[in-house]
C-alpha cells in the first residue's frame, strides 16, 4: 500500500530528477548551466509561487542566461521542453511583454527542436566528412564565397566574432619601452622609500597604458559584394563588440551609419537598416560619392591619428575615376592609416584594378586581401604599426 | 525571511516604481541566492533606477559606482592615505622609532572607496555597480572574486572580509563584451522597453498631475516612435521628461498646438539624424494615428 508520504517523496524525486535532466539540455544547448546552477535550480523549486505558473520559468530564465541571445531563446527552448505538445505558453503568458512576439506564437517550440537537431545532424555529418583538426583549418583558408553549407557557415561566424578578440589581445599585449613618464606616482614612490626611512630616493612614475587604435569600417554591401557582404558583416560586429572606440558604415550608392546597430547586437535592427539601405541596389555603387559623404558627416567626428580606416570593397565604381582619388586623400590626411581590403584580390591571376581604384592606390597604405579567415586573420600585422 | 514575488512588487511600488513579475522574481532569486543581478538593456529604459529603488524600499543605503575607462582600484576599492602616511613617518622618526611599516599601513591611513564602503559598511547596502562595460577588463577580473568572496585582499595587511554582504547591482548596455566569468556569477536580466501599460502606469505613478487622456497619448506616441528606425530610441526617462513639459506648458491635447509639441520633441529625439527623420509631417502623422 502506498502511503500519502512516500507517495509525496516519490514525486518531488521525480520533479527534482525532471529538473536536472532540463538542465543538463540547456547545457548542451548553449546556455550557462553548470553544477552550481543545478543545485540553485534545485533549491529554488521550494520557493516558486505554487499560484504563479510563469514563476519558475521567470527564475530559471535569470539563473541560465547569461546574455540577451540566451534570453530571447531561452523561450522556445522551455517551452520544447517543458509543453512539446502544448505550445501554449504565449497564451498563458498573457502580460509577459513581448514573450508572444519573440516565439512566433504556436508551435515556435516545435520547430526550433527539430531546428536545432537538424543542425545538429548537419554538424555530425560533415564533422565526419571533413574529420578533425585539418577542417577548421580548410575553412580558415576557404574562400567565403564557397561556403554554402549552413553549419559551415555558422562556424566561420563563430571563428569571426572570434577573431576580432584575438586581434585586440595582441594589440594590447605589445609594449613599447618608454625611458620616461609623465606621472610620479605616489603609491610605489612611498613603499619604496620606505627602507630609506621615508625619504623618496627613487622616484617611480606612472606609464599610460598602450591606447589601442581606433577602427573605422567601410562596408561595401552592393551587389558585387554580396557574397562576402554577411562575412564582412559579422567580422564588423565582432570588431565594434571589442573596440570601444570603433565605428563601421555601410554603402553602395549612399552612405549609412551602423555603428550604434552593431553595438547593441540587434540582428534585427540591423536587417532592418540595410533592407532600407538596399532600396537603390539596383543603381550600382557610387563608392567616391558615399565617401564623399563620409567625409561630409563624419570625417571629423571619427577620424582622429590614432585612427584606422579600412575599406571593405571591389573598388567597382559607376563614378569618374579621379573622384575616389580625392575622398580618399581627404581621409588619408587625418587618419593613422587607410587600408583596402579587397575580396577578389587573392584570386589567381589576380583581379583588374577598376582604374578609380588604380588612382587612389597613393592614398591607401596596404591593399590586402580579405577573401578568407585567414586574411583576415593577418589584418593584425598592420593594425599593430 | 523571504518575501514573495508580488510582496517585493508592493514595495517597489510603494516607492514609485512599476516592476513586472519577472523582475520581481529575479530579485527574489537575488535575496535567495545571495547573487548579483547583472541588468542589461537599452539607455533610459530604467536600469538604474531599480537600485535606487530597491535602496528605498529596503531602507538600506545606496553605494554607487560609476564605472568608465581607466577606472582603477585607487578610485574604485581603496587608496592609502598618502599625506598622511609621510606625515606619520616624519613623526614617528621624530619619535625615535625605526619601524614605520606597521604603523602606516593600518586601517587608520585607508581611504575607502565605494567596493571597500560597501562591504566594510555595518549595515547592509545596496551596491550599484553601473556601466560594468565602460571599466576595463582588469577591473572586471577584479570585481569576481569580490563577487563570489565578498572579501578584498589589500596587500599591506591582509584580507578584508564583508561585514554584511551587500546587494549588487550591474548594469551593462553592451559597449563592450563582459567575460563570460562575470556573466556566470551573476543573475541576468534584460531589460526591456515597457510595454504600453507598464509605461503608462509608470507616467502615472512618477506624474500624477497628468491628466489620464494626456498620459494615453503621450505613452502612445511614444511607443510608436520607437517602432520608428531611429538611431537613438526614447526611453522612459525622455517620456517622463517629455510629460513634464507638457505638463508644465499646459497642454491638454496632443493635437492642439502641433508647433508646440514640434518644439517639444528635443526631449525625445537626441539626435540631428533622428530630428531629420521625425519631421513636423511625420510628426503630425503619428499625432492622427493616435486617434
Amino acid at each position: 500500500m502506498v502511503t500519502t508520504d512516500s507517495f509525496a517523496d516519490s514525486t518531488a524525486v521525480r520533479l527534482e530528477e525532471r529538473i536536472l535532466c532540463f538542465v543538463r539540455d540547456a547545457r548542451s544547448a548553449g546556455f550557462h548551466s553548470g553544477l552550481a546552477e543545478s543545485l540553485d535550480v534545485v533549491s529554488l523549486l521550494a520557493i516558486a509561487d505554487p499560484f504563479e505558473p510563469l514563476a519558475f520559468y521567470w527564475q530559471l530564465r535569470s539563473l541560465l542566461c547569461c546574455d540577451r541571445e540566451q534570453w530571447q531563446r531561452f523561450e522556445a527552448f522551455y517551452v520544447a521542453w517543458f509543453y512539446p505538445q502544448d505550445t501554449e505558453l504565449s497564451e498563458r503568458t498573457e502580460g509577459e511583454e513581448g514573450l508572444a512576439a519573440s516565439t512566433g506564437g504556436k508551435g515556435s517550440g516545435m520547430r526550433y527542436l527539430s531546428e536545432l537537431q537538424t543542425a545538429q545532424q548537419v554538424m555530425a555529418a560533415s564533422e565526419q566528412a571533413k574529420g578533425g583538426g585539418s577542417a577548421q583549418e580548410s575553412l580558415s583558408m576557404a574562400d567565403f564565397r564557397f561556403v554554402f553549407d549552413r553549419a559551415e557557415q555558422r562556424e566561420l561566424a563563430l571563428w569571426l566574432d572570434r577573431l576580432a578578440r584575438r586581434i585586440r589581445r595582441r594589440l594590447i599585449r605589445r609594449h613599447r619601452q618608454a625611458n620616461r613618464a609623465k606621472a610620479l606616482d605616489y603609491r610605489r614612490t612611498t613603499r619604496r622609500a620606505l627602507p630609506l626611512g621615508g625619504e623618496a630616493m627613487r622616484l617611480c612614475f606612472k606609464q599610460r597604458r598602450k591606447r589601442l587604435p581606433r577602427l573605422v569600417l567601410l562596408l561595401d554591401v552592393s551587389q558585387s559584394m554580396d557574397v562576402y557582404t554577411k562575412f564582412f558583416m559579422r567580422f564588423a560586429m565582432g570588431v565594434s563588440g571589442v573596440f570601444q572606440e570603433s565605428d563601421v558604415y555601410a554603402f553602395h550608392t549612399r552612405l549609412i551609419h551602423l555603428g550604434d546597430v552593431l553595438q547593441e547586437r540587434q540582428v534585427g535592427r540591423l536587417e532592418a537598416r540595410l533592407t532600407s539601405l538596399s532600396k537603390g541596389w539596383l543603381g550600382g555603387t557610387r563608392i567616391a560619392a558615399s565617401l564623399q559623404e563620409f567625409n561630409q558627416q563624419y570625417l571629423r567626428r571619427t577620424v582622429h591619428n590614432r585612427t584606422i580606416v579600412m575599406v571593405f570593397s571591389d573598388g567597382y565604381d559607376t563614378a569618374a575615376s579621379g573622384e575616389l582619388a580625392q575622398q580618399l586623400a581627404l581621409i588619408s590626411a587625418r587618419a593613422r592609416k587607410v587600408l583596402w581590403l579587397h575580396p577578389l584580390l587573392a584570386r589567381p591571376g589576380g583581379p583588374k584594378l577598376d582604374p578609380g581604384l588604380r588612382h587612389a592606390l597613393p592614398h591607401i597604405d596596404a591593399l590586402l586581401p580579405a577573401h578568407s579567415l585567414q586574411a583576415l586573420a593577418e589584418l593584425e600585422t598592420h593594425l599593430s604599426r | 525571511m523571504t518575501l514573495t514575488v508580488s510582496e517585493i512588487q508592493d514595495q517597489l511600488a510603494g516607492v514609485d516604481y512599476v516592476a513586472d513579475p519577472a523582475l520581481s522574481t529575479c530579485l527574489q532569486l537575488m535575496s535567495v541566492l545571495r547573487k548579483p543581478v547583472l541588468l542589461e538593456g537599452d539607455a533610459g529604459v530604467g536600469k538604474t533606477e531599480v537600485a535606487k529603488a530597491l535602496s528605498r524600499a529596503t531602507g538600506h543605503k545606496l553605494v554607487r559606482l560609476q564605472c568608465y575607462e581607466g577606472l582603477d582600484l585607487g578610485s574604485a576599492v581603496y587608496e592609502w592615505d598618502y599625506q598622511r602616511q609621510l606625515l606619520a613617518i616624519r613623526m614617528l622618526e621624530a619619535e625615535g622609532r625605526k619601524t614605520a611599516e606597521e604603523s602606516i599601513y593600518s586601517r587608520r591611513f585607508l581611504l575607502e572607496r565605494p567596493l571597500m564602503q560597501a562591504i566594510t559598511s555595518a549595515e547592509p547596502v545596496v551596491l550599484l555597480i553601473d556601466e560594468i562595460d565602460r571599466a576595463d577588463e582588469e577591473f572586471e577580473a577584479f570585481l569576481l572574486e569580490l563577487l563570489s568572496d565578498w572579501q578584498i585582499s589589500v596587500p599591506e595587511f591582509g584580507t578584508v572580509k564583508a561585514v554584511s554582504q551587500p546587494t549588487v547591482i550591474l548594469t551593462a548596455n553592451g559597449t563592450r563584451e563582459l567575460s563570460d566569468a562575470l556573466r556566470r556569477r551573476c543573475l541576468y536580466f534584460y531589460v526591456d522597453y515597457p510595454s504600453f501599460d507598464k509605461e503608462l502606469r509608470i507616467l502615472r505613478a512618477k506624474l500624477p498631475a497628468l491628466d489620464q487622456a494626456l498620459a494615453t497619448q503621450v505613452v502612445g506616441f511614444v511607443q510608436r516612435l520607437r517602432e520608428a528606425e531611429l538611431r537613438k530610441s526614447p526611453g522612459i526617462a525622455e517620456t517622463l521628461d517629455w510629460a513634464t513639459a507638457l505638463l508644465n506648458l499646459q497642454i491638454k491635447d496632443l493635437s492642439d498646438a502641433p508647433q508646440i509639441i514640434a518644439s517639444t520633441l528635443v526631449c525625445l529625439l537626441k539626435t540631428q539624424e533622428d530630428q531629420m527623420v521625425m519631421d513636423a509631417e511625420s510628426i503630425a502623422e503619428l499625432i492622427e494615428k493616435l486617434r
